[in-house]
């Protein structure tokens, strides 16, 4: 059943090879191998994006997309008898994920880098290059669906809502997702682990890869190896006092509890806010967390009627949703308001989240299952 | 079927060797060994030799000493030389990484190491290489055909520059690329030391061999047993060995029918190129080259990419020397040449093999000619879409 769902995926032409991100994991692994057993050409791609041995001095094993990785994937191609490639695009990830990795946090925001290499690198430039291949239809191992209808395509959370990875995809344009395939997102991980057991492929009981992948170490040190450090600050309070000193403002993160050495506080401390032009990381109680609402940047507009709406021009576009505003979240009701292209306007609606300026916020429909439209959380005053 | 035009990486067995090979499979005594099983691999591996020696044109008292590979033959020569007294080594640029790998080591240790650049054709000057001689200089070493873009060096002159001013210096010529696609004789080219390469012509993977001059002596690299005269310990491989005098029998005897054949395979595709394909130009075109490779830079496409979408259409093709790493840098030849990054990221190789046909190279041309058009068209799409 689950393998003719596939199918409603995509309509993908049988002859034509279906280039397959393969990054030396067991989702992708066995992304690959779902597609293998449906008979369907394939090109295994493993993506070079950045030289661990140049970037780092500790063992490359502990990330993905490693050489190792990739020795991995390449006996899982081997396995499917399906030609395997490694594919340089060490340039593109420097200047479109890490620079922007770095220079986020440097400017007092909180970056999300598997977001920037989905839409520059998986679906932009991996994507052109597969045409160069002669392949136009690209499948990657990610926890989400598509689904078209006779409006368009839609993007959905995976089946496994414990792994679901649409937050990070929201910047996938109509014609992207009529040329991806997302072979495990009708699948919970514990049923990819079985397949890629009953398939006997290396990678099945492979440890899960870390967050982000080109990091070995500290983030933190990773910001200050490549983008020099800004140099110490100031923690203030709310209202100005000035608590104590701070390593540098790429260190904190809005929303940030641990970590920020402060004693003799009675109730927990939060970094609420950072001011990058002051150097100064504010520090408040959770209520100071607390805003009505925020502005979204940046839109991508990912459903049918939404990118309909705005093409339209039919502004102010108002929606109940629900916001997911990072990576591991649940998703809270909101009311969305967009009086251009451009952004949002979001307001909560019973609950709230914390918000870090610079992450996604991702908003769903009201069944918190398709992506309707996403953006970055702007900065705001605190 | 897949179409191999990466003869250059490795010249797989043809069908003819591959049978020989197999009925030789049952000559497998240590040649060392005083029985009979021994003496015929003695024999086996000795007729090797000596049709070893009539491919490269060696005299009879010159020796051939069986070794793992061009790269334990190279590496025995620099390490041999860096162990004389002078310490002053010369090589050039664009040689195999065997060569220029244990010289970079030999630095390490104290030896002065100078490379000779290329001209920008690719070429080697025997000027260039005369300027860096000194009277003390212990190893002249300088490829005869460069595996990239296939340039052939003037070792016979370099050989006799480096005779005059470097009496005391082993001249050493990497052959491994000339064997099989040009005539040429050991003897003539006045040299005291060639590396061989065995799959190369059509041997199997993991034999190669040295040929010395009489007289000359290198200090082993590997020892451990007294066999290869005491140059080369450890068992022969002998079915190595073997095949490796099966395909210098084989090439001995067809070599001015395979130079021709080559070289119109490499001409006709080349033609179809250049005139199918704007912006594509043939490195060191019009130069003495060997006569089945082509190094072609193919404007606004990456050299690895295509490569890919050739593998994918069953045409093999490479986008500079063979990579061992997984990771391609970029073409230290080329660059030596005096080349951006850029364009040399976007060359690739073609290398003929002797029994292919006019359909195959008009075949592979073809081929890439409409696969070069696809990329374009699909990065000029994407740079307007961005």
């Amino acid at each position: 059943m689950r393998h003719d769902s596939l199918a409603v995926d995509t309509h993908l032409s049988a002859a034509e090879p279906v280039v397959v991100a393969m990054s030396g994991g067991v989702d992708s692994s066995v992304a690959a191998y779902l597609l293998a057993k449906r008979g369907h050409p394939l090109v295994g791609v493993a993506m070079q994006v950045w030289d661990y041995k140049k970037n780092s001095a500790e063992n490359s094993r502990a990330t993905c997309c490693s050489p190792a990785d990739f020795c991995d994937a390449r006996m899982v191609a081997s396995k499917l008898d399906i030609p395997f490639y490694v594919v340089d695009f060490e340039k593109t990830f420097e200047r479109e994920v890490i620079q922007r990795f770095v220079e986020t946090y440097q400017r007092g925001l909180t970056p999300n880098p598997c977001i920037d290499c989905n839409s520059k690198v998986k679906f932009r430039e991996l994507r052109e290059r597969a045409r160069g291949f002669g392949c136009t239809t690209v499948a990657t191992g990610h926890y989400a669906r598509i689904r078209k209808s006779d409006k368009g395509f839609h993007l959905l959370r995976g089946a496994d809502r414990n792994k679901d990875q649409s937050y990070f995809l929201y910047t996938c344009r109509q014609d992207e997702l009529g040329s991806t395939i997302f072979p495990v997102g009708d699948f919970t991980k514990p049923e990819i682990r079985e397949l890629a057991r009953e398939a006997g492929l290396i990678t099945a009981n492979k440890a899960e890869s870390q967050d982000i992948c080109f990091v070995a170490g500290s983030v933190q040190d990773f910001v200050v190896t490549i983008g020099g450090s800004r140099g110490k600050g100031r923690f203030v309070s709310t209202s100005g006092e000035v608590l104590g000193e701070h390593e540098g403002i790429h260190r904190f993160t809005v929303g940030q509890r641990r970590g920020l050495h402060l004693g003799g506080a009675t109730e927990p401390l939060y970094v609420v806010g950072i001011n990058a032009s002051t150097n100064e990381v504010v520090i408040g109680n959770r209520s100071d967390l607390k805003r009505e609402g925020f502005t979204v940047n940046e839109m991508h507009w990912v459903s049918p009627d939404l990118i309909e709406a705005v093409c339209e021009r039919r502004f102010p576009i108002e929606r109940e949703i629900v916001a997911q505003v990072r990576s591991r979240h649940e998703g809270v009701r909101a009311r969305m308001v967009a009086r251009d292209a451009e952004s949002c306007e979001i307001s909560w609606s019973e609950d709230w989240a914390a918000v870090s300026p610079g992450q996604a916020a991702v908003l769903y429909d009201l069944n918190n299952e398709e992506v309707l439209c996403g953006g970055r959380i702007a900065p705001f005053e605190v | 079927m897949f179409l191999d035009l990466d003869a250059n990486a490795t010249y797989a067995a043809d069908e003819r060797i591959q049978v020989l090979i197999a009925q030789a499979m049952d000559t497998l005594g240590n040649p060392s060994s005083v029985h009979r099983a021994g003496q015929r691999a003695r024999a086996a591996v000795e007729e090797a030799r000596q049709s070893v020696r009539e491919l490269v044109g060696a005299a009879a008292e010159d020796q051939i000493v069986f070794t793992s590979g061009a790269t334990e033959a190279n590496n025995t020569v620099v390490s041999a030389a860096a162990g004389l007294r002078s310490g002053h080594l010369v090589s050039t640029q664009i040689e195999h990484p065997s060569i220029l790998a244990p010289l970079a080591r030999a630095a390490q240790r104290g030896c002065e190491v100078r490379l000779v650049a290329p001209e920008p054709s690719g070429e080697i000057l025997p000027e260039g290489v005369a300027k860096v001689l000194t009277s003390d200089t212990a190893l002249v070493s300088v490829m005869m055909a460069n595996n990239e873009t296939g340039i052939i060096n003037p070792v016979e002159e370099i050989a006799r520059r480096a005779r005059s001013l470097s009496p005391r210096a082993l001249v050493h010529s990497d052959l491994s690329q000339i064997v099989g696609k040009q005539k040429f004789s050991f003897s003539e080219l006045g040299i005291d030391i060639g590396t061989i390469s065995g799959h190369k012509i059509g041997a199997l993977s993991g034999v190669g061999a040295l040929v010395l001059r009489r007289g000359i002596e290198v200090a082993p690299l590997v020892v451990g047993g007294s066999q290869e005269m005491k140059a080369r310990g450890g068992t022969e491989n002998v079915l190595g060995i073997l095949s490796l005098g099966i395909a210098a029998r084989m090439v001995s005897e067809s070599i001015n029918r395979r130079i021709v054949q080559m070289s119109a395979l490499r001409d006709r595709c080349e033609e179809i190129i250049l005139k199918g394909l704007p912006g594509c130009e043939v490195n060191g075109r019009g130069y003495m080259r060997l006569p089945n490779t082509s190094s072609i830079f193919v404007e606004g496409v990456r050299g690895d990419d295509l490569v890919v979408a050739l593998d994918l259409e069953k045409i093999l093709v490479s986008s500079g020397a063979a990579c061992s790493s997984g990771k391609p840098e970029p073409s230290h030849v080329l660059l030596a040449m005096g080349q951006d990054e850029e364009r040399v990221r976007s060359t690739i190789r073609v290398s003929f093999r002797a029994d292919q046909y006019r359909q195959d190279a008009e075949r592979a041309a073809d081929a890439l000619v409409r696969v070069v058009m696809r990329m374009r068209d699909e990065r000029g799409g994407a740079a307007h879409a961005a």
